[in-house]
C-alpha cells in the first residue's frame, strides 16, 4: 500500500505533511493517512467509498461534499472520545483516532437495515403518520420501535472530551470568512481603524483558493496569506483560525467554536456592532437517478482531494457540469494520474472554443446531454447512463464529479434576520440587502471571480464604515453572474425514476417525495420541509434547501421567485452539549450558599439539605446509629424540654428607612404598621394584586425611622424584587423610602425551648440579665444586647411555639456566636435543630409554611389568618381582591388539622382528601383538598397533618378519607360497601385506592393558647 | 496588605503570566440610599474627603474609597476598625438629606485577583462578557457565570515590588464567596490560548 493510502498521489498536497504519518481505524479497519489529512481525505485516501449508511432507507453514502455541506459524511467518533455526527469533511485526523459509520448494524457494510431501501415503495415521506395510526392500543409497541430507529447517531456512554473553554470578546466587526472577499474587507476595515475579529473555518486564509491548482489563483492565494501574517501584529485585529460561526443573534451577539486540533476547544461569545459575511457559497449537485451512490462528489471536492491532500478520488472519472466554469478540474485529474472518459454538460454549445479544444487535445470525450442515472455496488460507483441527443450511452467510472452551480451560504444571513429569496438570474438564493442585517460578501453576495469577491469585499467594508459612522448606506446590490439559460437538465426529470432521485440525502428525500407532499397540499416550503423532512437533520438544508424549492416550484407551476427559502436556525453545524455546556459543569452551575456556620453542621454530621435560594441548611444532625425518625425526634425533645439552637441565617432581611417608610409598609404588608413604636414588631403577611399571600415573616420597628422586615428564605430575592417593583413603579418613586437588603450582612441564630431564657441570660453581661422578664422583653419585641461579646440585634419571636430568641450578628461573627451559644447550652441539654424538627414544630403550633400551605392560591382567611390582616388601615396590596374572595368564602380551601384514625404512620404530604364515606357509597367521589404537612408528632405522640380542605373548618369533627400511595383513579359507581355511617376501617381499599381514615381538627395540636412562646 | 487564606499562592496560569487569587484582610463597608436626584456631596462633607461623584468608577480620598453602581447607592469602603466612626459621621449628615446608611460590612465576600494586565484581561476575557473594562478603570456590577459581582482595580500602591502588576477586587454576595472563589480557580486552571 502507498504511504498515506492507496489512492494517495505520489506528489501535491498543500495541506498534508508526508513526514508525519498516522495511523487510524475506521469501522475496525486499520488505516492510513497524514497530518493536514481530514478524517474524510484520508478514509478517501484508502478507497474507503462508503462512509455512512443514510439515515432512512440505510443506503449506502460516500464522501459527497468537501465542506459543512456534504450530507452524507456524518461519522461516531469513538477515540479520543465519543461524539455522534462528526463531520468528517471538518474532523482533522489525528493519530489514534477511531470512528465509525453511523446508520449500520452490524457495520455500515453488512447492514440489516439495508433491507428498509428495499422497501422504500413502502416508506414514502410521512408514512409514518398514516402507518402507526391503528389499531390504537399498539402505539406504545410502534413508539418503541420508532424511538429505536430514531435518532442520529450514539450519546456518548463515557464521560470525556476536549477541554472546553470559553472565551467573550467585543469588536466593532466581526468579519466571517478568509477567502478573497473576507480578506479585502478585513484589510480596509483595519485601515478605517475599526476593531476586527476575523474568523474563518479553515487553520489558514484563502478559502476556496486553496484548493485551486490555477497560477492567478495560487497567486492570490499566496498575496492574502503574506497579508495575513503582516496584520499578526496589529492590535485591533483578533484572528480565529479553524473556527466556525454558529450563530448570529440579537443585538450583535455571535456565538462561534475554535477547535484547536483535538485538544481543546473555545466557544468565543462575541458581541460587534456589524458584521460581514464572507461565507462563499455551496456547490450543488445534478438530478439523476442514484445520485446518491458512493463515487459520485462535488467537483469541488474532488479538486479539494486533489490539491488540498493529494488523494485521487477514483481511477476513472467522469465530469458533469451545467456550463464550462468547472472543466479544469478535467485536466487537473489527468495530471494528477487520474482517466477522464468524459465531460457531460447540456451547455456544450456555449462552451469556448479553447476549452473545447484543450478537451479534444486531452483526449476528453465532450457529451452534449445529461446525466441519467448511475449505477453501483458494494464497491460504490461502477457506470453512469446519460442522454446524449436523445441516445443512451453507458460510462464505466468509479469517480463522477458533478457541478450544478453555486448556493451563496446564507444560513447565517437569515440566522440574524436577513431574508434570502431565489434569484433567477443567478438561479441561486440571493440576501436581499438592509440596514439592520449583515453585509454580504464574496461568493454569499452572489460574485463569482477572485476580483469580483476582492471587490465585493471591499465595497462590504465601505458599506460597514457607513453603518459604523451612522449614516445610511446604500444598499448595493452585489456581483451577479447570469445562470446559464439551460442550467441543468430538469426537463428531463420527467422520464426519471423520481423516487431515486435525492433532492436532500441528509433525510433521503426525493423527487417523488415532493411530488407526494405537493399531491397532499403541502406546498408551502415550510410545510414541505416539516411533511418530508427536507432540510432538517444535522445538514439542516446546507445542500439540499434551493433544489428542494426549485423541485416544488416546477412541480407547483409557481415562479420559484415567489417561494420563500425555509429558514435557517442555529447552530449552523452540530454543536455538543459539553461545548455549550463549557467549562462550568457540576455544582458551579448553580453554587450554593453557605451560612457561617455550614461548617460546623458538616462537621458535626448535620445532613444537609436544600432549603430555598440553594442554601444549604442542616436537615438534621444523626448520632452514631441513630435513624432519622430518631434524631428528629430527639431534637424535638430538645426544643420541647430544654433548649434548641438553629441556625435561621438564610432568612430574608431587609432594613427600610425614610420619611416615607411607614407608609411604604403599610402598603407593602397587610398588616399596620405606622401604630409600631421603636422595639416593637409584628407577624406580617405580604399579599399578591389578587389577595393571595405572596410572603410571609415579620416586621419591627427599629427606631423612629426604619424598620426591620424579614421573608422566607427562598423568597428573599423575590420579596427585594417586589419592594422595588412597589417602590419604584407602583409609587413612581414619589415615596421617600430606602431598602436596603441585609440579609447577607447577618448570621441569625435561634435558641428556643423552655430553658431558652437561662441560656440567653448566660450569653449576656451580668447587668444586662434583669431585663428578660416577658414583661420587659416580651413577645414581638426586639432589644439590641451584646452577646457572647458580640453586638447583636435580639428578635423575640418564635416559629417553634417556644420561647425563642432570634439573636443577629454580623455574619463574620456568626460562628463565634453559634459556639458561644452551644458551650453555654451544654448542661441545660441543648441540642442543634434541623429544618426536619423545625417542621415537626411548627406542624403541632399550626404555623404556616411558604410551599406548603402557602401554595399561590391561599389567602389569609383560608388559613385562619384574618387576624393578620388589619382592614381598619386605607390600602394595601391585594385588598380589594381579598374583600372579594370574603364576598365568595363559601368553597374556598381552608387550612384544618387532621388526626390520623389508624395507627399507621403519617399521611402522605400531598394526598388527596376525600369526601366522607357516606359521600364515597353515593358517588360523590371528588378531591375536597389535600394534605400540605404531615409528621409523626413526638408532642401529641402520634401522627398528625396539616389539610387543605374546602370548607375545611365547617368540617371540623368529621371523617374524611385520605389518600394512600397510589393514585387517584376512582371513577364510576363505587362498590357498595356498607351502609352510609359504617364505621371506617383502618384502610379500605376502593377499587385500587387505598383509603384512610382522618378526623378533622383544629389546626393547632401544642399549647392552642400560645402561652409558651409568649413566655 | 492582603491576609493569605489557604488558597493563597494558588496561581491560575493565564496568558500573559500568572494571576494569583487571595482574601484581602477585612473592611468596612457602608452602603448610602438616597433619591437619585439629590446631591451626593454631602457624603465628603461628612467623610471630609475631596468628593467626586462619577459614577461606575471607583473614587478614594485618605482611608476611604467609594463607588456607585446603581443610581442613588453609594458604597463607602474603609478601615475596618474606622466602621462605627465613619457610621457616626454619616448619620449625623444623612438626616438631612433623607438618606439611609446602613452598615454592610459582612454582606459582601471580597477575593483579590493580582498579575499583570495582561494576564487579568485573558482571565477576563474567559470569564464574562464584561469585565476587562476593569482595568481601564472602570467599577463594575456584572455576572461572571452564575455570580452577581462588582469589581473594580483596588489601585494597591506598595503591595508589591511589582509595578507591573495590577489588583483587582472582586465583590459577591457573602454566601457564595466560597463558590465564587472555586469558580476563578477553575477558570484559570484551563490551559492557556
Amino acid at each position: 500500500m502507498m504511504e498515506g493510502g492507496r489512492f494517495r498521489l505520489n506528489q501535491g498536497g498543500t495541506d498534508i505533511d508526508r513526514s508525519r504519518p498516522l495511523q487510524f481505524r475506521f469501522d475496525d479497519r486499520v488505516l492510513q493517512g497524514f497530518e493536514g489529512d481530514t478524517l474524510a481525505s484520508a478514509l478517501l485516501a484508502n478507497g474507503i467509498r462508503t462512509v455512512a449508511r443514510s439515515f432512512k432507507l440505510h443506503r449506502r453514502r460516500g464522501l459527497r461534499a468537501e465542506g459543512w455541506d456534504d450530507p452524507n459524511a456524518f461519522v461516531q467518533l469513538l477515540e479520543p472520545w465519543e461524539e455522534p455526527n462528526l463531520l468528517a469533511t471538518r474532523a482533522p485526523l489525528a493519530e489514534g483516532l477511531v470512528a465509525r459509520g453511523m446508520h449500520g448494524w452490524p457495520n455500515i457494510e453488512w447492514d440489516v437495515g439495508a433491507l428498509a431501501n428495499w422497501l422504500h415503495a413502502l416508506l414514502p415521506a410521512g408514512f409514518y403518520y398514516k402507518t402507526f395510526k391503528w389499531p390504537g392500543r399498539a402505539w406504545p409497541l410502534y413508539e418503541s420501535l420508532i424511538r429505536r430507529a430514531a435518532g442520529l447517531g450514539r450519546a456518548p456512554r463515557r464521560a470525556g472530551g476536549p477541554v472546553v473553554e470559553r472565551r467573550h470578546a467585543q469588536a466593532d466587526v466581526l468579519v466571517v470568512g478568509a477567502g478573497p472577499a473576507g480578506s479585502a474587507a478585513v484589510a480596509r476595515l483595519l485601515a478605517a481603524g475599526c476593531s476586527v475579529i476575523w474568523a474563518d473555518d479553515r487553520s489558514r486564509p484563502g478559502g476556496i483558493l486553496g484548493a485551486s491548482a490555477e497560477s492567478a489563483d495560487r497567486a492570490a492565494l499566496d498575496a492574502i496569506r503574506r497579508e495575513a501574517d503582516r496584520w499578526g501584529a496589529e492590535p485591533t485585529l483578533r484572528r480565529l483560525r479553524s473556527t466556525v460561526v454558529l450563530g448570529l443573534h440579537d443585538h450583535g451577539q455571535a456565538l462561534a467554536l475554535e477547535r484547536d486540533g483535538w485538544a481543546r476547544e473555545c466557544l468565543w461569545m462575541m458581541r460587534v456592532k456589524a458584521v460581514c459575511l464572507a461565507t462563499g457559497a455551496f456547490e450543488r449537485g445534478l438530478p439523476f437517478e442514484n445520485n446518491d451512490v458512493p463515487g459520485v462528489m462535488m467537483a469541488s471536492a474532488v479538486r479539494s482531494a486533489l490539491h488540498r491532500h493529494a488523494v485521487a478520488p477514483g481511477r476513472q472519472m467522469v465530469l458533469a457540469t451545467r456550463d464550462a466554469t468547472d472543466w479544469s478540474l478535467a485536466w487537473e485529474a489527468q495530471d494528477a494520474g487520474m482517466t477522464v472518459l468524459a465531460i457531460v454538460s447540456p451547455t456544450l454549445a456555449a462552451a469556448p472554443a479553447s476549452l473545447v479544444e484543450a478537451a479534444r487535445s486531452r483526449g476528453v470525450a465532450l457529451i452534449d446531454g445529461h446525466l441519467l442515472r448511475a449505477r453501483g455496488g458494494r464497491h460504490g460507483l461502477s457506470e453512469v447512463a446519460v442522454n446524449a441527443g436523445g441516445s443512451t450511452q453507458m460510462l464505466p467510472c468509479d469517480c463522477l464529479a458533478i457541478s450544478g452551480g453555486w448556493n451563496p451560504a446564507l444560513q447565517l444571513y437569515v440566522q440574524a434576520g436577513g431574508v434570502a429569496r431565489y434569484d433567477r438570474t443567478r438561479d441561486a438564493l440571493r440576501g436581499e440587502a438592509s440596514e439592520q442585517t449583515p453585509v454580504l460578501a464574496g461568493a454569499a453576495a452572489g460574485a463569482v471571480s477572485t476580483d469580483d469577491c476582492v471587490a465585493s469585499g471591499r465595497q462590504a467594508a465601505d458599506t460597514l464604515l457607513q453603518r459604523l459612522a451612522g449614516s445610511p448606506s446604500a444598499a448595493t446590490p452585489p456581483t451577479a453572474r447570469p445562470a446559464s439559460p439551460t442550467h441543468s437538465n430538469r426537463a428531463a426529470q420527467a422520464s426519471l425514476a423520481s423516487d431515486q432521485v435525492f433532492v436532500d440525502l441528509a433525510g433521503d428525500v426525493t423527487v417523488s417525495d415532493i411530488m407526494l407532499a405537493a399531491r397532499e397540499g403541502y406546498t408551502a416550503t415550510e410545510l414541505l420541509k416539516r411533511y418530508t423532512t427536507l432540510g432538517m437533520g444535522p445538514d439542516q438544508g446546507r445542500s439540499a434547501g434551493v433544489d428542494g424549492l426549485l423541485r416544488l416550484a416546477e412541480l407547483e407551476g409557481r415562479d420559484p421567485e415567489s417561494l420563500p427559502p425555509t429558514r435557517a436556525r442555529p447552530p449552523f453545524v452540530p454543536v455538543a452539549f459539553g461545548t455549550l455546556a463549557g467549562s462550568d459543569p457540576g455544582p458551579l452551575i448553580r453554587p450554593t450558599r453557605e451560612t457561617p456556620v455550614t461548617g460546623w453542621h458538616r462537621d458535626h454530621g448535620a445532613v444537609l439539605y436544600e432549603s430555598g435560594a440553594n442554601w444549604r441548611r442542616p436537615g438534621y444532625y444523626p448520632r452514631a446509629g441513630e435513624s432519622m425518625d430518631d434524631a428528629v425526634r430527639r431534637e424535638c425533645r430538645a426544643v420541647r424540654q430544654a433548649v434548641g439552637v438553629y441556625d435561621s441565617t438564610p432568612l430574608g432581611k431587609f432594613e427600610i428607612g425614610g420619611p416615607d417608610a411607614a407608609a411604604f409598609l403599610e402598603h407593602v404588608l397587610a398588616c399596620r404598621v405606622s401604630d409600631l413604636q421603636p422595639g416593637r414588631g409584628r407577624y406580617a403577611l405580604a399579599l399578591r394584586d389578587d389577595g393571595r399571600i405572596f410572603d410571609d415573616g415579620t416586621v419591627f420597628r427599629l427606631d423612629t425611622a426604619r424598620y426591620w422586615l424579614s421573608s422566607t428564605a427562598g423568597n428573599a430575592d423575590a420579596m427585594a424584587s417586589w419592594l422595588e417593583y412597589t417602590r419604584q413603579w407602583l409609587f413612581g418613586g414619589r415615596l421617600q423610602v430606602m431598602i436596603e437588603p441585609v440579609g447577607s450582612h447577618w448570621a441569625d441564630i435561634v435558641i428556643c425551648g423552655p430553658r431558652a431564657r437561662e441560656l440567653f441570660s448566660r450569653l449576656l453581661e451580668p447587668n444586662a440579665r434583669a431585663g428578660l422578664s416577658a414583661a420587659t422583653f416580651g413577645f414581638m419585641r426586639w432589644q439590641s444586647f451584646t452577646v457572647a461579646g458580640i453586638d447583636a440585634r435580639v428578635f423575640r419571636v418564635s416559629f417553634t411555639g417556644e420561647l425563642s430568641y432570634e439573636i443577629c450578628v454580623p455574619a463574620s461573627r456568626g460562628l463565634a456566636l453559634w459556639k458561644a451559644v452551644m458551650a453555654a447550652g451544654a448542661d441545660l441539654g441543648i441540642e442543634p435543630v434541623g429544618s426536619e424538627a423545625n417542621h415537626v414544630l411548627r406542624i403541632e403550633k399550626g404555623f404556616i409554611s411558604l410551599g406548603h400551605e402557602v401554595d399561590g392560591d391561599t389567602n389569609p382567611e383560608d388559613l385562619g389568618m384574618g387576624w393578620a390582616v388589619h382592614w381598619d388601615k386605607p390600602e394595601f396590596i391585594g385588598r380589594r381582591s381579598l374583600e372579594r374572595d370574603r364576598l365568595m368564602p363559601a368553597g374556598r380551601r381552608q387550612l384544618v388539622g387532621l388526626e390520623c384514625l389508624d395507627e399507621g404512620r403519617p399521611f402522605e404530604e400531598g394526598a388527596q382528601v376525600l369526601a366522607s364515606k357516606a359521600r364515597l357509597v353515593a358517588g360523590q367521589c371528588r378531591s375536597i383538598g389535600l394534605v400540605t404537612a404531615s409528621v409523626q408528632s413526638e408532642a401529641a405522640g402520634r401522627p398528625i397533618a396539616l389539610a387543605l380542605i374546602e370548607d375545611g373548618r365547617a368540617k371540623i369533627g368529621e371523617t374524611l378519607q385520605v389518600t394512600q400511595s397510589q393514585p387517584l383513579r376512582v371513577s364510576g359507581s363505587l362498590p357498595q360497601a356498607g351502609a352510609p355511617g359504617d364505621a371506617v376501617p383502618p384502610e379500605a381499599l376502593v377499587k385500587g385506592l387505598v383509603l384512610r381514615a382522618a378526623r378533622v381538627v383544629a389546626p393547632i395540636f401544642y399549647d392552642t393558647q400560645g402561652g409558651r412562646m409568649r413566655g | 496588605m492582603a491576609e493569605s487564606d489557604a488558597l493563597a499562592g494558588r496561581a491560575v496560569r493565564c496568558e500573559g503570566g500568572t494571576v494569583r487569587l487571595e482574601t484581602p484582610a477585612a473592611r468596612a463597608l457602608l452602603s448610602v440610599r438616597m433619591n437619585p436626584a439629590s446631591d451626593s456631596r454631602w457624603i465628603g462633607e461628612a467623610l471630609g474627603v475631596p468628593w467626586r461623584s462619577a459614577p461606575l468608577k471607583l473614587h478614594s480620598g485618605g482611608e476611604v474609597r467609594w463607588w456607585s453602581t446603581a443610581p442613588g447607592v453609594w458604597l463607602i469602603d474603609g478601615p475596618a476598625d474606622h466602621e462605627h466612626a465613619i457610621q457616626q459621621q454619616l448619620n449625623l449628615a444623612c438626616s438631612a438629606v433623607n438618606a439611609m446608611v446602613t452598615v454592610v460590612s459582612d454582606a459582601w465576600g471580597v477575593l483579590l485577583l493580582s498579575g499583570p494586565e495582561s494576564a487579568l484581561r485573558d482571565l477576563f476575557e474567559r470569564a464574562g462578557p464584561v469585565g476587562t473594562e476593569v482595568l481601564d478603570g472602570a467599577c463594575i456590577a456584572t455576572r461572571f457565570g452564575p455570580f452577581a459581582a462588582v469589581l473594580f482595580d483596588a489601585g494597591i500602591e506598595g503591595a508589591t515590588t511589582d509595578p507591573t502588576l495590577r489588583w483587582i477586587e472582586l465583590r459577591v454576595e457573602r454566601p457564595l464567596v466560597e463558590s465564587f472563589r472555586q469558580w476563578w480557580i477553575r477558570l484559570g486552571a484551563l490551559p492557556a490560548a
